[in-house]
Protein backbone atom coordinates (compact mmCIF):
# COMPACT_ATOMS: atom_id res chain seq x y z
CA UNK A 1 0.00 0.00 0.00
CA UNK A 2 2.87 2.63 0.94
CA UNK A 3 4.82 1.77 -2.22
CA UNK A 4 2.27 3.51 -4.44
CA UNK A 5 2.37 7.33 -4.84
CA UNK A 6 -1.62 7.04 -3.59
CA UNK A 7 -0.74 4.95 -0.55
CA UNK A 8 2.28 7.26 0.11
CA UNK A 9 0.57 10.62 -0.42
CA UNK A 10 -2.64 9.34 1.73
CA UNK A 11 0.11 8.22 4.74
CA UNK A 12 1.74 11.51 4.58
CA UNK A 13 -1.19 13.19 4.90
CA UNK A 14 -2.18 11.27 7.53
CA UNK A 15 1.25 11.55 9.27
CA UNK A 16 1.19 15.65 8.52
CA UNK A 17 -2.47 15.30 10.69
CA UNK A 18 -0.93 13.83 13.40
CA UNK A 19 2.05 16.41 13.54
CA UNK A 20 -0.37 18.96 13.67
CA UNK A 21 -1.76 17.25 16.48
CA UNK A 22 1.39 17.35 18.29
CA UNK A 23 1.98 20.61 17.88
CA UNK A 24 -1.46 21.30 19.38
CA UNK A 25 -0.79 18.94 21.91
CA UNK A 26 2.14 20.22 23.11
CA UNK A 27 0.87 24.07 23.12
CA UNK A 28 -1.92 22.70 24.97
CA UNK A 29 0.88 21.14 27.57
CA UNK A 30 2.91 24.25 27.96
CA UNK A 31 0.59 26.88 27.75
CA UNK A 32 0.60 29.97 30.10
CA UNK A 33 -2.65 29.10 31.65
CA UNK A 34 -1.00 25.81 32.91
CA UNK A 35 1.44 26.56 36.12
CA UNK A 36 4.23 24.86 35.43
CA UNK A 37 7.11 24.16 38.05
CA UNK A 38 9.15 26.76 35.89
CA UNK A 39 7.17 29.51 35.11
CA UNK A 40 8.88 31.93 32.09
CA UNK A 41 8.58 35.07 30.90
CA UNK A 42 4.76 34.41 28.73
CA UNK A 43 3.65 32.52 32.29
CA UNK A 44 4.84 35.59 34.45
CA UNK A 45 3.55 38.35 32.28
CA UNK A 46 0.11 36.50 31.99
CA UNK A 47 -0.48 36.04 35.48
CA UNK A 48 2.70 37.53 37.99
CA UNK A 49 -0.05 37.48 40.94
CA UNK A 50 0.09 33.72 40.89
CA UNK A 51 4.16 33.20 40.47
CA UNK A 52 5.39 35.91 43.42
CA UNK A 53 7.44 34.24 45.80
CA UNK A 54 8.22 31.13 43.34
CA UNK A 55 11.38 30.67 40.99
CA UNK A 56 10.81 31.71 37.68
CA UNK A 57 13.30 32.35 34.63
CA UNK A 58 12.78 35.45 32.67
CA UNK A 59 15.02 36.13 29.32
CA UNK A 60 15.40 39.90 27.96
CA UNK A 61 18.05 43.10 27.10
CA UNK A 62 19.65 45.17 29.07
CA UNK A 63 17.83 48.66 29.06
CA UNK A 64 19.95 49.98 31.86
CA UNK A 65 22.73 48.87 34.72
CA UNK A 66 21.68 51.05 38.24
CA UNK A 67 19.11 49.21 39.06
CA UNK A 68 19.32 46.60 35.73
CA UNK A 69 16.05 46.72 33.84
CA UNK A 70 15.49 44.13 31.14
CA UNK A 71 12.86 44.29 28.37
CA UNK A 72 11.40 40.95 28.28
CA UNK A 73 9.58 39.89 25.19
CA UNK A 74 6.68 37.80 25.17
CA UNK A 75 4.70 35.82 23.19
CA UNK A 76 1.39 33.65 24.30
CA UNK A 77 -1.78 32.65 23.05
CA UNK A 78 -4.74 32.62 26.08
CA UNK A 79 -8.24 33.26 25.87
CA UNK A 80 -8.54 33.17 22.02
CA UNK A 81 -6.64 35.73 21.33
CA UNK A 82 -2.38 35.93 20.80
CA UNK A 83 -0.47 38.44 23.24
CA UNK A 84 2.78 39.52 22.15
CA UNK A 85 5.17 42.39 23.58
CA UNK A 86 7.97 44.08 25.60
CA UNK A 87 7.64 44.12 29.88
CA UNK A 88 10.22 45.35 31.98
CA UNK A 89 11.44 43.73 34.22
CA UNK A 90 14.19 45.06 37.84
CA UNK A 91 16.64 42.25 38.19
CA UNK A 92 17.97 42.73 41.65
CA UNK A 93 21.65 40.68 42.65
CA UNK A 94 23.30 40.44 39.61
CA UNK A 95 26.50 39.62 40.41
CA UNK A 96 27.88 40.28 36.66
CA UNK A 97 29.00 43.39 35.11
CA UNK A 98 26.36 44.06 32.49
CA UNK A 99 25.90 46.71 30.16
CA UNK A 100 22.97 48.03 28.17
CA UNK A 101 22.01 45.67 24.98
CA UNK A 102 23.09 42.59 26.57
CA UNK A 103 20.31 39.49 26.30
CA UNK A 104 20.25 38.02 30.13
CA UNK A 105 18.73 34.89 30.90
CA UNK A 106 17.74 35.12 35.11
CA UNK A 107 16.82 32.63 37.23
CA UNK A 108 15.28 33.90 40.53
CA UNK A 109 12.58 34.44 42.63
CA UNK A 110 9.71 37.00 41.85
CA UNK A 111 9.71 39.27 44.50
CA UNK A 112 7.04 41.36 42.96
CA UNK A 113 4.98 41.24 40.01
CA UNK A 114 8.34 42.90 37.80
CA UNK A 115 11.20 42.49 40.02
CA UNK A 116 13.38 39.08 39.84
CA UNK A 117 15.76 38.60 42.63
CA UNK A 118 18.32 36.72 40.59
CA UNK A 119 20.42 33.67 41.79
CA UNK A 120 21.99 32.51 38.60
CA UNK A 121 22.42 35.04 35.56
CA UNK A 122 23.50 34.14 31.83
CA UNK A 123 25.02 36.49 29.58
CA UNK A 124 23.96 35.75 26.46
CA UNK A 125 26.65 37.39 23.72
CA UNK A 126 24.62 38.66 20.92
CA UNK A 127 27.68 39.60 18.35
CA UNK A 128 27.42 35.81 17.76
CA UNK A 129 24.22 34.80 16.38
CA UNK A 130 25.77 35.85 12.59
CA UNK A 131 27.87 33.18 13.22
CA UNK A 132 25.52 30.46 14.62
CA UNK A 133 23.06 31.56 11.33
CA UNK A 134 25.78 31.67 8.92
CA UNK A 135 27.12 27.76 10.13
CA UNK A 136 23.53 26.63 9.59
CA UNK A 137 23.02 27.26 6.04
CA UNK A 138 25.93 25.76 5.85
CA UNK A 139 25.16 22.85 7.44
CA UNK A 140 21.53 23.39 5.28
CA UNK A 141 23.61 23.45 1.94
CA UNK A 142 26.25 20.37 2.92
CA UNK A 143 23.06 17.97 3.65
CA UNK A 144 20.91 18.88 0.82
CA UNK A 145 23.83 18.51 -1.38
CA UNK A 146 24.68 14.95 -0.10
CA UNK A 147 20.74 14.03 -0.32
CA UNK A 148 21.08 14.91 -4.27
CA UNK A 149 24.49 12.88 -4.42
CA UNK A 150 23.05 9.72 -2.66
CA UNK A 151 19.41 9.67 -3.22
CA UNK A 152 16.62 10.25 -5.68
CA UNK A 153 13.08 11.74 -5.80
CA UNK A 154 10.98 9.74 -8.12
CA UNK A 155 7.87 11.99 -9.04
CA UNK A 156 5.71 9.40 -10.44
CA UNK A 157 5.69 7.21 -7.61
CA UNK A 158 6.58 10.17 -5.25
CA UNK A 159 9.50 8.50 -3.56
CA UNK A 160 12.98 8.55 -2.51
CA UNK A 161 15.83 6.09 -4.18
CA UNK A 162 19.04 5.19 -2.95
CA UNK A 163 21.81 5.65 -5.69
CA UNK A 164 24.12 2.71 -6.58
CA UNK A 165 27.31 5.18 -6.11
CA UNK A 166 27.20 8.81 -5.27
CA UNK A 167 26.41 11.47 -7.95
CA UNK A 168 28.83 14.04 -8.03
CA UNK A 169 27.01 16.96 -8.00
CA UNK A 170 28.69 18.49 -11.38
CA UNK A 171 27.17 15.96 -12.94
CA UNK A 172 23.61 16.42 -11.39
CA UNK A 173 23.79 20.23 -12.61
CA UNK A 174 25.11 18.91 -16.22
CA UNK A 175 22.60 17.78 -19.06
CA UNK A 176 21.19 14.71 -18.25
CA UNK A 177 23.91 14.21 -15.69
CA UNK A 178 20.97 12.60 -13.31
CA UNK A 179 20.15 10.05 -16.16
CA UNK A 180 23.44 8.21 -16.34
CA UNK A 181 22.96 6.07 -13.39
CA UNK A 182 22.59 2.50 -13.65
CA UNK B 1 23.64 22.46 20.37
CA UNK B 2 24.36 25.56 18.88
CA UNK B 3 23.62 25.55 14.89
CA UNK B 4 22.95 22.99 13.12
CA UNK B 5 26.17 22.45 11.39
CA UNK B 6 27.72 21.57 15.10
CA UNK B 7 24.37 18.53 14.78
CA UNK B 8 25.07 17.34 11.54
CA UNK B 9 28.90 17.03 12.58
CA UNK B 10 27.24 14.80 15.44
CA UNK B 11 25.36 13.49 13.54
CA UNK B 12 27.80 12.58 10.59
CA UNK B 13 30.44 10.83 13.54
CA UNK B 14 27.78 8.51 15.26
CA UNK B 15 26.67 7.72 11.54
CA UNK B 16 30.18 6.84 10.33
CA UNK B 17 31.36 5.40 13.36
CA UNK B 18 28.29 2.73 13.00
CA UNK B 19 29.24 2.40 9.74
CA UNK B 20 32.51 0.09 10.65
CA UNK B 21 30.07 -2.17 12.25
CA UNK B 22 28.03 -2.37 9.66
CA UNK B 23 28.82 -2.69 6.32
CA UNK B 24 25.97 -1.91 4.89
CA UNK B 25 25.75 2.08 6.64
CA UNK B 26 27.30 3.63 3.20
CA UNK B 27 27.37 7.31 2.71
CA UNK B 28 23.72 7.42 1.52
CA UNK B 29 22.85 5.86 4.62
CA UNK B 30 24.77 8.43 6.64
CA UNK B 31 23.56 11.28 4.85
CA UNK B 32 19.81 10.16 6.22
CA UNK B 33 21.43 10.01 9.56
CA UNK B 34 22.63 13.61 9.17
CA UNK B 35 19.47 14.99 7.82
CA UNK B 36 17.54 13.32 10.57
CA UNK B 37 19.77 15.35 12.67
CA UNK B 38 17.58 18.46 11.20
CA UNK B 39 14.25 17.29 12.36
CA UNK B 40 14.05 18.85 15.87
CA UNK B 41 14.45 22.10 14.25
CA UNK B 42 11.77 21.78 11.82
CA UNK B 43 10.19 23.31 15.00
CA UNK B 44 11.93 27.03 14.03
CA UNK B 45 9.34 27.27 11.44
CA UNK B 46 8.40 29.79 14.59
CA UNK B 47 10.53 31.99 12.87
CA UNK B 48 8.62 32.63 9.75
CA UNK B 49 4.91 31.05 11.03
CA UNK B 50 4.63 32.18 14.40
CA UNK B 51 3.43 29.70 16.78
CA UNK B 52 1.23 32.41 18.16
CA UNK B 53 -0.22 33.12 15.38
CA UNK B 54 -1.23 29.84 14.20
CA UNK B 55 -3.11 29.58 17.69
CA UNK B 56 -4.76 33.04 17.68
CA UNK B 57 -5.84 31.19 13.94
CA UNK B 58 -6.98 28.15 14.90
CA UNK B 59 -8.29 29.37 17.89
CA UNK B 60 -6.44 26.45 20.00
CA UNK B 61 -3.09 26.55 21.69
CA UNK B 62 0.08 25.39 19.19
CA UNK B 63 3.78 24.97 19.44
CA UNK B 64 5.67 24.39 16.30
CA UNK B 65 8.36 23.06 19.57
CA UNK B 66 6.66 20.28 19.57
CA UNK B 67 8.01 18.61 16.87
CA UNK B 68 11.43 19.43 18.86
CA UNK B 69 10.55 16.42 21.33
CA UNK B 70 10.83 12.99 21.04
CA UNK B 71 6.90 12.55 20.11
CA UNK B 72 7.14 15.11 17.46
CA UNK B 73 10.12 14.40 15.83
CA UNK B 74 9.19 10.76 15.92
CA UNK B 75 6.50 11.54 13.67
CA UNK B 76 8.32 13.33 11.63
CA UNK B 77 10.93 10.51 10.91
CA UNK B 78 8.17 8.50 9.80
CA UNK B 79 7.02 10.98 7.20
CA UNK B 80 10.86 9.87 5.92
CA UNK B 81 10.12 6.61 5.99
CA UNK B 82 7.34 7.01 4.05
CA UNK B 83 9.25 8.06 1.50
CA UNK B 84 11.36 5.43 0.50
CA UNK B 85 10.98 1.86 -0.88
CA UNK B 86 9.61 -1.30 1.54
CA UNK B 87 13.55 -2.80 2.17
CA UNK B 88 14.89 0.64 3.00
CA UNK B 89 12.34 1.41 5.59
CA UNK B 90 13.93 -0.04 8.91
CA UNK B 91 17.56 1.70 8.12
CA UNK B 92 16.22 4.86 7.10
CA UNK B 93 13.74 4.75 10.64
CA UNK B 94 16.57 4.00 12.92
CA UNK B 95 19.25 6.35 11.21
CA UNK B 96 16.73 9.34 11.53
CA UNK B 97 15.88 8.38 15.04
CA UNK B 98 19.88 8.60 15.43
CA UNK B 99 19.89 11.88 13.74
CA UNK B 100 17.42 13.38 15.39
CA UNK B 101 17.92 11.71 19.15
CA UNK B 102 21.54 13.06 18.99
CA UNK B 103 20.34 16.64 17.93
CA UNK B 104 17.33 16.50 21.45
CA UNK B 105 20.21 15.41 23.36
CA UNK B 106 23.02 17.77 22.33
CA UNK B 107 20.19 20.22 22.81
CA UNK B 108 19.46 19.37 26.22
CA UNK B 109 22.89 20.03 27.82
CA UNK B 110 22.56 23.99 26.87
CA UNK B 111 23.14 26.32 29.50
CA UNK B 112 20.26 27.71 31.23
CA UNK B 113 19.98 29.64 34.02
CA UNK B 114 17.59 27.59 35.83
CA UNK B 115 20.34 24.72 35.74
CA UNK B 116 17.27 22.50 33.70
CA UNK B 117 16.66 22.05 30.35
CA UNK B 118 13.43 21.49 27.88
CA UNK B 119 10.76 18.63 28.06
CA UNK B 120 12.58 16.79 25.39
CA UNK B 121 10.47 13.48 26.57
CA UNK B 122 7.21 15.08 25.55
CA UNK B 123 4.34 13.24 25.39
CA UNK B 124 5.83 10.99 28.06
CA UNK B 125 6.47 13.76 30.19
CA UNK B 126 7.10 16.99 30.63
CA UNK B 127 9.96 16.54 33.14
CA UNK B 128 12.84 18.84 32.40
CA UNK B 129 16.24 17.24 33.10
CA UNK B 130 18.99 19.22 34.38
CA UNK B 131 21.66 20.35 32.31
CA UNK B 132 24.91 20.39 33.34
CA UNK B 133 24.83 24.08 30.87
CA UNK B 134 27.57 23.07 28.62
CA UNK B 135 27.40 25.68 26.03
CA UNK B 136 25.41 28.59 25.13
CA UNK B 137 22.95 28.43 21.94
CA UNK B 138 25.96 30.96 19.86
CA UNK B 139 28.77 29.14 21.13
CA UNK B 140 31.35 28.85 18.47
CA UNK B 141 33.63 26.28 19.99
CA UNK B 142 31.23 23.08 19.66
CA UNK B 143 31.21 23.84 16.01
CA UNK B 144 35.14 23.42 15.43
CA UNK B 145 35.29 20.73 18.25
CA UNK B 146 32.56 18.46 16.31
CA UNK B 147 33.97 19.24 13.08
CA UNK B 148 37.51 18.46 14.89
CA UNK B 149 35.92 14.85 15.81
CA UNK B 150 34.49 14.28 12.40
CA UNK B 151 37.27 14.78 10.59
CA UNK B 152 39.11 12.53 12.72
CA UNK B 153 36.45 9.96 12.53
CA UNK B 154 36.62 10.64 8.40
CA UNK B 155 40.27 9.88 8.42
CA UNK B 156 39.91 6.84 10.77
CA UNK B 157 37.21 4.71 8.51
CA UNK B 158 39.05 5.78 5.56
CA UNK B 159 42.10 3.90 6.48
CA UNK B 160 40.67 1.40 7.76
CA UNK B 161 41.36 -1.72 5.68
CA UNK B 162 38.19 -2.76 3.55
CA UNK B 163 38.91 -6.38 3.09
CA UNK B 164 38.13 -7.32 6.69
Amino acid sequence: MLDSRRGRLASLGVLFVVLWVVCIGFGAATAVTVAPDLPYTGHVVFDSDRYVGQSVQVSGTVLSTDPVVIAAEYDYYANGQRHAGVDRFTIRGVAHSVTPGDTLQVYGTLTSSEVVTAQNVVIVPSQNYWYMYGVSGLAGVWVFGRILAGWRFDFRSFSLSRRDALQSLWSLLSFGGDRGES
Amino acid sequence: MPDLLSHALIAYTLCTLLSIRYGWLSPQYVTVGMAGAFIPDIAKIDLLIDGTTVAAFIDAPFSWFGIHTLGGSLIAALIGVVLVSAEERGRVFALLIIGAGSHLLADALLVKAAGVSYPLLWPLTLYRPPTPSLYLSTDVWPSLLTATIALGTWYLVRRRPTDV
